[in-house]
């Protein structure tokens, strides 16, 4: 249990684009720094103990970023950590600015995660980051186009899509229901300033009217690969009760993964047959929501932000953290459950389905979600959020992250 | 049972386009007008050579000067072997050099006609020679530094020109 207790006081952005090619990497994470402190009434960057970073590595081709942007983000003889886990780097950077705090080493922490992808190619830093898991190929006799071509059409979509037949199968959801999820991130990121694929007008039939990718997925369903960055700033109870209107506590964090279901063989992943089981994701939330003290998260959060590049993701995730009943979401998606004015509003961000700053992705969930509480979002709810979920996704489809969050302190009873 | 190796050899071709950002107009200037432009704090006014957007020491904007293209050695070395890219020039002089009105150093590659480390000792006063401008592609190596005296037969060189 947390020595002290932590609490988000705010969060910053830069603006999301296919090529941010009018700032370099380190100018790119400034612009998300200073959004966040711009936003954190008295703090300023002397006000800083500790800076936590990370984006994915090799991606853009430059090692120990943090080294060149340690000017650009406040971190000038300070302690800074890198920290970096695939898809899931913002949400573990997210997860150590908690510990940072709450181990009591340091009060006020900066957590940064970016990526600008339009430097380098995704695709290529994507194989090298899960060669542990595919090494399995070329040791098969697979050489890299051939891997390429086996695992889809390059990069994630190759195991979405696998991912996406099993839990269609499951849950009988249609192409239709994909589409859907679709069309709900896109109109909500048009509402929200920073993000990157914004389609205010965008229908089921849009989506569609595209080809396929890798079945089931058609490139309408597809996330962008986007150049930007998140920050958040972490503080004490006492220092964030005098410096924020609504202090976010941060009151259960988890970080589990399980074995890929890639291709079962030798040392990548026989422990598991479906794709779409998510052991990971329900264990992590599990631990997380027990930390918290939440028994009945489909009636405790108030708001998530799940991270669902694919929209089949989107819609087994929610199910997975136990938001709703397994194969029950594409109905409750169909009844507007999960819309911007629903019961339960899911990703109104615009989530990474419509922004994909990779390294940056699995923070900005637990952003936004911090921002519904504090009524700060760029695409606030209607309904008043108390509880929220960020939830992060990466490695080979088996990394997952948690961070439940409350406008109370943790529970004292525990 | 005997162990025997097998490998599998493979290839990955990467390419990177490091975009420049906010830092774009010092190599503009440098490929177009051969200016060497550093940055100059709103605030405490310290010259930032190479340039930055924000100052490192207050957090403020930066503004763009020009700088002279002479300055002093800070520390150096001379390189005896290097990567393929740079073998053929060996041996050659790389230094940390502060320019006359900036306040850092950048580190930059420095010739010259007798290149001993007595010729590169901290102190050393230097100047800028640049490649012609259809050789020029807005990198570092558009441009190197020499020791002042023998500025002028470096640019008088027909691959070399001196900055206005
Ligand atoms: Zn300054």
């Amino acid at each position: 249990m947390a020595k002290v207790q932590p609490a988000i006081i705010s969060c910053g952005f830069c603006e999301h684009a296919s090529k941010r090619s009018d700032v370099n990497m380190a100018e790119l994470v400034n612009e998300a720094v200073e959004d966040c402190l711009k936003k954190a009434g008295s703090i300023e960057w002397k006000d800083i103990d500790c800076v936590i970073n990370g984006n994915m590595p090799a991606f853009e081709g430059a090692n120990m970023p943090e080294l060149w942007m340690t000017d650009h983000m406040a971190a000038k003889n300070k302690p800074l950590l890198r920290v970096t886990t695939g898809g899931t780097t913002g949400g573990s950077v997210c997860i150590a600015g908690y510990y940072a705090v709450a181990s009591g080493l340091y009060d006020t922490v900066l957590a940064v995660a970016f990526e600008q992808q339009s430097c380098g190619n995704t695709t290529v830093g994507l194989s090298s980051v899960a060669l542990g898991e595919i090494s399995i190929f070329p040791a098969l006799g697979y050489d890299y186009d051939r891997l390429k071509r086996n695992l889809g059409a390059g990069a994630a979509i190759g195991i979405a899509s696998y991912q996406a037949m099993n839990y269609m199968r499951r849950s009988k959801a249609t192409e239709e229901d994909l589409a859907r999820v679709v069309v709900q991130n896109r109109r909500n990121a048009a509402k929200n300033w920073w993000t990157h694929l914004k389609m205010p007008t965008i229908t089921i039939d849009d989506v569609l009217d595209t080809p396929y990718i890798s079945y089931p997925l058609r490139f309408g369903m597809v996330c962008p690969a986007s150049d930007g960055a998140c920050a958040m700033l972490f503080t004490t109870e006492e220092k964030a009760k005098q410096i924020a209107d609504i202090p976010v506590y941060v009151n259960g964090v988890a970080s589990y993964s399980n074995e890929t279901a890639i291709v079962g063989i030798d040392c990548a992943g026989a422990g598991q047959v479906d794709p779409c089981e998510q052991l990971g994701a329900v264990k992590s939330a599990e631990i997380a929501y027990g930390q918290a003290g939440i028994s009945f998260p489909n009636k405790e959060i108030d708001y998530a932000e799940v991270y669902s590049p694919f929209p089949n993701q989107e819609l087994m995730w929610v199910e997975r953290v136990g938001l709703f009943e397994e194969n029950k979401a594409p109905e409750a998606y169909r009844n507007g459950v999960s819309a911007f004015n629903g019961e339960l509003p899911i990703n109104c961000s615009g989530g990474v389905n419509s922004t994909n700053a990779i390294g940056a992705s699995a923070m900005e969930r637990p952003a936004e979600a911090a921002l519904q509480i504090m009524g700060k979002a760029g695409n606030q709810v209607p309904k008043t959020v108390h509880t929220a979920l960020g939830h992060g996704w990466g490695g080979a489809i088996n990394f997952i992250t948690h961070v439940v969050m409350s406008d109370e302190p943790q529970r004292k009873w525990r | 049972m005997v162990f025997q190796e097998h490998q599998i050899r493979d290839k990955i071709l990467i390419e990177y386009k490091y975009t420049m950002g906010g830092q774009s107009k010092f190599f503009i200037e440098l490929m177009n007008n051969k200016k060497i432009l550093g940055t100059k704090c709103r605030k405490c006014k310290k010259v930032w050579l190479p340039p930055r957007i924000n100052c490192s020491e207050c957090y403020e904007d930066t503004d763009w000067i020009e700088l002279p293209h002479t300055g002093t050695i800070q520390v150096s070395t001379i390189v005896w072997y290097g990567a393929a890219a740079f073998i053929q020039n060996v041996p050659y002089g790389c230094a940390f050099i502060k320019l006359d009105k900036a306040d850092t150093a950048m580190f930059q590659g420095v010739f010259s006609e007798n290149l001993v480390p007595s010729k590169l000792k901290k102190g050393q006063r230097v100047k800028a020679v640049f490649k012609k401008k259809e050789n020029r592609e807005g990198k570092m190596t558009d441009f190197f530094f020499v020791p002042e005296d023998e500025w002028e037969r470096w640019i008088n060189k027909p691959e070399y020109e001196g900055g206005d």
